[in-house]
């Protein structure tokens, strides 16, 4: 099967996942991605099985008296994804390479 | 239950409005996520960092309804899946279409300039022929004449004020019926020269007839048309926006109209040409009773009943007309009625001259269209590789075939636009009002079918590339990377060239035929050889110069004083000239001989002249003697015929010496022959003529005086004036002009036309010119190999040439054989605008294959010559 394309926003939006962002907010603020930008994203990856997605546990959410949040996280496939992304989007590197060695 | 603040309440009314754009499938979980993420910013950033990440909420709403390639196909056939394709297929186009800008261009320009055409044709036709005359109820609206079905030709003649009268008191079908007599007058304003305006004498029921209301005044009243009565006007609205500047106070006011002050009673509403042009109308003031039932001046309108028809009211005129027989043998008999359509009548002229220019633009579109198509074939075939990739990877061949159609159908619609807009400029430019009598409007209606023709024209110019690619084995295309269907042979395209060039072949011909005619029309032996000779026309007040002796005398001192002009060689007058619309017929009798049963058999055209007149149009003499001064009233009364008149009703004997009658009881003895002369038309043959000397009858109140310059390049216009105003200052002289210019108003409208399809020529050549160069250009690209290996096994350039060259001339021969058969097979739809030559003539014939073989000779060595410079070692190399 052929690759999907990834453009430079997909390529943030995995790399924010992969940094441990997990809700499309979070995800937001990372990427530093419009909401309308980030969450078609989402959507598509998420189709593409680049990324898989479920809800927090509903008693988690009921403790802390809010709805249920759905997180993100990044499949196989996304994890490759993202190497050819890094792979193809120099300065991509560039900006989170320094993060990744504090992390 | 949780509380839920005012702002997360607000908000997430937003979002559920959104959610109403997502697949339902989704649509919970989506409202879930986003009510969630809006909770989490209320509680960690506060209301207006929260709004602002919601914004983004609509955006991932309308993505999420996106397709990614993942997703389940929307099942075949179902009607978002063909506008999705359809987009995406305008899109392709779009891109493709701006990536090629040379083509591009030239495609839309070449189909916006045939669009452009038709479009005008079609705005001037249906103005013209298919849109009703805009007045009330036009088609009740009838042109009326009397047939003499035992003359000849003559199905359309004038009427007698006498008959005209007895049609209306007599006739059941007709509302009303108003006769008319065009006339040119002279405008005289205050000191200023008088010019000329073509006018229009009509009986007083003349417009509500036609069913027009003036725009300001009045209509003519029965009181107007009054023998006797004071002198009234009725302006055209050009003509009082022309003199009098559009002054509202018009109405009233008197004007100086041939000498005779007339008031200006109403203006007529902008519009067509009430008939022929008309400037203004006056009303006939004649009494029937008194006219003479064998003076045939006079047209007429009529307007049906409502509920009759035209062969009712013809049944029902032919019946008064058969009565009138039996009650006036002397002047009626075989005289029939004839009623025509009106909007027909006006539009008779021209109607065939544009059928038959629409027809060629039509060609001319065609032409466009072929050559388009092979622009589209070779485009088609440099993309072959991708299409056939596309096909390889699913694409179905009738995707590959709307793909191509779209891209042609946006070149179309683009060049209907672009058309649309040339289309007014042509209908300005080319089509000019005077001649057509009625102008091309390029309306919505002509928009509508400039997007028709964009259409159909995409359908026939797209629909042979897309299914050739459609077509090709894909296979073969992907192994040959792209060069499948190139072997050298041109194929579809050569048969596209072939077309345009047979195409060409017609048109190339029509305008040869049209130039032919236009020499042969300046060739004609016209009866006078003076086309140089000078007119001014002189109207004598009837109420300065009652008597014909008083007129008598005033033509002598004109004469005389015109003569002695310095430059003039010799002057007359006439009352009639010729071509310029005016003649007068009479029927006469001959001494010694019995009349024939109905008299109109000896009828003839007559002219009244002072000598010098057969001098200074140079009209020869072929025997006996012209008219002199001294052929006055005291002197034997004679007459000059022209040898038609000798030729027909002397066939065997010698005219000169006998005697003819027209008036009363005076006899003319036939004193010389003279040449015929075309009065009518330069088209129209010779009739017989008979001339009276001024001095010997009754001589008309105006007169042409006619006078040969020693050069050409004098101007005595003024000198003409300077004369008249010596002898009468109040007379006015309308406008002075040489005689050719009336030979050459007859010619206008074929030179018009041959103009037209000149142009249609031009652009055909130009087009198949274009066409060729492309094809042979690409079948040379395609055969570089094989070009190689000739010339690496000692073919000469000379010989590449030939063989290029020769390639093309295949293709040009077999159009130009099949366009002269179009041409001969064409040639009688056009036979009624040619004169003196047949649609089949070998002259245009060899002109239009030589014209179209020099062309295509040029086209094809271009690329032949490139051909002969390609380097053998090279191009094996490179296959």
């Amino acid at each position: 099967m052929s690759q999907p394309r990834i453009t430079y926003p997909g390529a943030c939006v995995l790399q924010a996942v992969a940094r441990g962002c997990r809700y499309g907010f979070d995800i937001m603020d990372f990427a530093g991605l419009p909401s309308g930008t980030v969450y078609p994203i989402l959507r598509r990856y998420e189709k593409l099985g680049l990324l898989h997605s479920d809800w927090e546990q509903t008693d988690d959410a009921h403790a802390k008296g809010r709805p249920r949040r759905r997180n993100y996280a990044l499949t196989a496939d996304g994890e490759a994804a993202l190497e050819r992304a890094a792979e193809r989007f120099a300065l991509h590197q560039r900006i989170f390479a320094p993060e990744e060695a504090q992390g | 239950m949780m509380r839920r603040p005012f702002t997360y309440r607000g908000l997430g009314a937003g979002l559920r409005v959104c959610a109403a754009m997502v697949p339902t499938a989704d649509r919970d979980r989506w409202l879930e996520e986003w009510r969630a993420e809006l909770w989490h910013a209320l509680e960690g950033e506060g209301a207006w960092s929260a709004a602002r990440r919601v914004l983004g909420a609509p955006r991932d709403a309308i993505w999420s309804r996106r397709p990614t390639r993942l997703d389940t196909p929307t099942p075949p056939g179902s009607p978002r899946r063909g506008l999705d394709a359809l987009m995406q297929d305008l899109r392709y186009a779009v891109r493709s279409l701006i990536r090629r800008p040379g083509f591009t261009i030239t495609a839309v320009l070449m189909l916006a300039v045939g669009i452009g055409t038709n479009a005008a044709l079609f705005g001037a036709i249906n103005n013209a022929l298919l849109e009703p005359l805009p007045w009330s109820e036009p088609d009740r609206l009838l042109a009326l004449y009397e047939d003499r079905p035992h003359q000849e030709g003559r199905d359309r003649n004038s009427l007698s004020l006498p008959d005209i009268d007895d049609w209306r008191s007599r006739s059941t079908t007709l509302e009303s019926l108003a006769a008319f007599s065009f006339a040119i007058m002279s405008y005289t304003a205050d000191e200023t020269t008088p010019v000329s305006l073509v006018g229009t004498e009509v009986e007083w029921e003349f417009f509500k007839t036609l069913g027009v209301v003036p725009a300001l005044g009045r209509d003519f009243s029965a009181a107007d048309d009054e023998p006797g009565a004071a002198g009234t006007v009725m302006l055209s609205h050009g003509l009082w926006h022309e003199l009098f500047a559009g002054d509202e106070d018009i109405v009233g006011r008197d004007i100086v109209l041939d000498g005779e002050p007339r008031t200006v009673i109403g203006v007529l509403p902008d519009g067509p040409a009430y008939y022929f042009n008309s400037r203004l109308w006056v009303p006939l003031r004649l009494d029937p009773a008194e006219q003479h039932r064998g003076n045939h001046r006079f047209r007429a309108i009529g307007r049906m009943h409502a509920g009759a028809t035209i062969e009712s009211t013809r049944a029902d005129l032919d019946t008064i007309a058969r009565d009138l027989e039996a009650e006036h043998p002397d002047n009626n008999v075989g005289h029939y009625a004839a009623a025509y359509a009106f909007q027909g009548e006006i539009t008779r002229d021209i109607s065939g001259s544009l059928w038959i220019v629409m027809g060629l633009a039509g060609v001319v579109l065609l032409i466009v269209c072929a050559n388009l198509a092979n622009m589209q074939l070779a485009s088609a075939l440099a993309r072959q590789r991708e299409t056939a990739v596309r096909l390889a990877i699913g694409a179905s061949r009738r995707r590959v075939v709307t793909m191509v159609l779209v891209e042609s159908l946006v070149i179309a619609l683009v060049a209907a636009g672009l058309g649309f807009v040339l289309a007014r400029v042509v209908a300005d430019v080319a089509l000019p009002p005077p001649p057509w009598q009625v102008g091309a409007t390029v309306d919505g209606a002509a928009f509508g079918f400039a997007v028709i023709l964009a259409i159909g024209t995409c359908v026939i110019f797209g629909l042979a590339p897309a299914i050739r690619l459609a077509g090709g084995d894909v296979f073969q295309a992907i192994r040959d990377g792209g060069r499948a269907l190139g072997n050298g042979r041109t194929g579809v395209r050569g048969l596209l060239v072939a077309t345009e060039v047979a195409l060409a072949v017609v048109l190339v011909m029509g305008a040869g035929l049209l130039l032919r005619s236009i020499t042969a029309l300046t060739e004609v032996e016209v009866g006078f050889r003076n086309h140089a000779a000078v007119a001014a026309k002189v109207d004598l007040p009837p109420a300065s110069y009652p008597e014909a002796a008083q007129r008598n005398a005033f033509y002598r001192q004109l004469v005389d004083a015109v003569t002695a002009l310095p430059g003039v060689e010799v002057a007359g007058t006439s009352d009639t000239l010729p071509m310029a619309g005016s003649t007068s017929h009479s029927t006469f009798r001959i001494e010694g001989r019995e009349a024939p049963e109905n008299s109109d058999e000896w009828s003839s055209l007559r002219h009244i002249v002072a000598p010098g007149y057969f001098e200074a149009m140079e009209i020869d003499l072929v025997r006996g003697r012209t008219l002199e001064w001294s052929d006055n009233e005291d002197a034997e009364s004679v007459a000059v015929i022209n040898e038609d008149f000798a030729r027909q009703f002397f066939p065997d004997g010698d005219p000169i010496g006998e005697r003819v009658n027209i008036w009363g009881d005076q006899w003319h003895r036939i004193v010389g022959i003279v040449r015929g002369v075309r009065h009518y038309d330069v088209r129209v043959p010779t009739a017989p003529e008979v001339y009276f000397p001024t001095e010997q009858v009754a001589s008309p109140p105006f007169a042409w005086v006619v006078f040969r310059q020693s050069s050409a390049d004098l101007d005595l216009a003024p000198a003409v004036r300077a004369v008249v105003a010596e002898l009468d200052a109040g007379l006015p002289v309308s406008s002075v002009f040489p005689v050719s210019t009336l030979v050459d108003r007859s010619l206008r409208s074929t030179q018009r036309l041959g103009r037209i399809v000149g142009a249609f020529g031009t652009l055909a050549l130009v087009i198949a010119a274009m066409g060729l160069y492309g094809v042979i250009s690409y079948s040379v690209g395609q055969r570089r190999g094989e070009i190689g290996l000739r010339m690496a096994l000692g073919s000469t350039a000379g010989k590449v040439v030939g063989l290029i060259v020769g390639q093309g001339m295949l293709l040009v021969g077999a159009g130009l054989v099949v366009g002269l058969v179009i041409a001969w097979l064409g040639g009688p739809l056009i036979a009624s605008v040619l004169y003196g030559v047949e649609p089949t003539d070998l002259v245009a014939t060899l002109g239009s294959i030589g014209t179209l073989a020099v062309v295509a000779l040029l086209a094809s060595l271009l690329p032949a010559l490139r051909a002969s410079r390609i380097d053998p070692a090279g191009s094996l190399r490179a296959d």
